[in-house]
């Protein structure tokens, strides 16, 4: 019997769908693949996630936890980087940091990738990219671009109303999957609850004593080139923040609201002994005003759209005419994570001391580049050496 | 528990979308109903 006209146009269209189904499936699945880090020769050990909450073994978040440990006895630091995974020079920040610091004394610990999950996707609906690179003196290294939430496929459903724990604050469906809502987080809740509270029991477990939570925000957002702390933390947040200002580098102090429920800045502070530090810096391409979204403007933070913002005065911008690189976003990041360390110090007898971190001119001049160099030399020798 | 109803409810739509597009008629719409069945199997096969 022969074909119906409509069965052969079908059976091409369907043809045509498995074609499109696999080349978009293959790009999605390439997200799932870890970025690979090089910690710097003082790594004493590596952890994961699970090790502080077993509930989170096997999924998409039991991240990797690297310790510094230094010769002296000192306190302990927590640097978080990739709580929001469309926030690229806070991931970086951390990478950075891990691939270069060394210690003489105190303990740090880092968690580049906070909400791994949120790397595996990006935003619906915002034509993100799903990689950027950056020029390093060994070739081009590539990092994944991420979502702001945990990825739908790794919790689901979401429900109508967010309602934090305990506090009962209710907030749209979708911040359900915002790690930085889900603070203190709890064992039985969504993933993203477990991930919160496993990050709790870090701090708890190993007593952390100082601890940051890297982000950006559209240029916008209020709360831009700022360091928002806990009240317990004020003394050393205002000292840093002072420095900082000496430097020339702008940076406002933002105290944590105390009836603002689920950031790592209230929740933290509040069930933990910890003095909790959360930075913001300006990233044109989580602003509504961006125009193209590419690659290019997260490396480069150049935007038309925002320069014509800025120009016509009517809307007040975290925006320069040159535009925001990630070179000056990740500077930023460093330099008032190292400012807050050398405050934390100045007020305490039990210092954590780093170095082999770069300041903030030399960023901007050498790029980011110049200190993830070592790694990109790792992957082509490894390449060469034939292993995967 | 969820993750199997998720995936139960996308090969459902999955299979309707299915007969649609071998029961229409016009080649155009069968092309609208398979972009729908894209991102439907990327949702069965959990990957997107």
């Amino acid at each position: 019997m022969p074909l119906k006209k409509n069965h052969v146009s079908a059976a091409i269209i369907l043809l045509a769908s498995a074609v499109v189904s696999f080349l978009a499936g293959r790009e999605f699945l390439l997200m799932r693949e870890p970025d690979v880090f090089y910690p710097s020769p003082s790594l004493t050990r590596e952890g994961r996630l699970s090790d502080y909450f077993p509930g989170l073994e096997g999924t998409a978040n039991d991240s990797k936890v690297y310790f510094f440990e230094g010769k002296e006895s000192g306190s302990t630091a927590l640097l978080l980087g990739g709580t929001h995974g469309n926030e690229a020079a806070s991931a970086l920040a951390a990478v950075i940091v891990l691939e270069n610091v060394e210690i003489s004394a105190g303990r740090l610990i880092v968690l580049p990738r906070a909400n791994e999950s949120g790397y595996t996707c990006t935003d619906p609906m915002e034509g993100y990219p799903q990689f950027y690179s950056i020029d390093t003196r060994d070739g081009a290294r590539r990092f994944r671009f991420g979502s702001r939430l945990t990825n739908p496929l790794h919790q689901w459903p979401d429900p109508l109303v967010c309602s934090h724990w305990p506090s009962g604050q209710q907030l749209s469906g979708f911040e359900t999957r915002n790690l930085n809502r889900s603070y203190p987080g709890r064992p039985g809740g969504s993933l993203t609850d477990k991930t919160g509270y496993a990050i709790m029991q870090l701090i708890k477990t190993e007593k952390v004593d100082v601890a940051f939570d890297l982000h950006e925000a559209a240029p916008e957002i209020p709360i831009i080139n700022a360091i928002v702390y806990h009240e317990k933390a004020e003394e050393i947040a205002l000292n840093a923040i002072f420095e900082l200002e000496m430097e020339g580098i702008n940076c406002s102090p933002e105290r944590s609201p105390e009836n603002f429920h689920g950031l790592s800045h209230r929740e933290w502070g509040d069930y933990t002994q910890v003095n909790p530090f959360l930075m913001e810096t300006s990233n044109p391409i989580q602003g509504r005003l961006r125009g193209r979204t590419n690659a290019e403007l997260i490396v480069k933070g150049v935007s038309p759209e925002y320069l014509m913002a800025l120009e016509s005065g009517a809307l007040k911008i975290a925006y320069l005419p040159a535009g925001e690189p990630i070179e000056r976003r990740v500077a930023r990041h460093i330099t008032a994570f190292r400012r807050v360390i050398e405050a934390y110090n100045s007020l305490g007898d039990r210092p954590v001391i780093l170095t082999n971190l770069p300041e903030y001119s030399d960023v901007l001049e050498k790029g980011v580049g110049e200190y993830l160099a070592r790694g990109a030399r790792k992957t082509d020798e490894t390449k060469k050496a034939g292993h995967s | 528990m969820l993750y199997w109803i998720y995936i139960a409810i996308a090969a459902f739509i999955s299979a309707i979308l299915l007969l649609e597009l071998w029961r229409e008629k016009d080649w155009r719409v069968q092309a609208a109903i398979s972009m729908v069945l894209i991102v439907c199997i990327l949702r069965v096969l959990q990957i997107k």
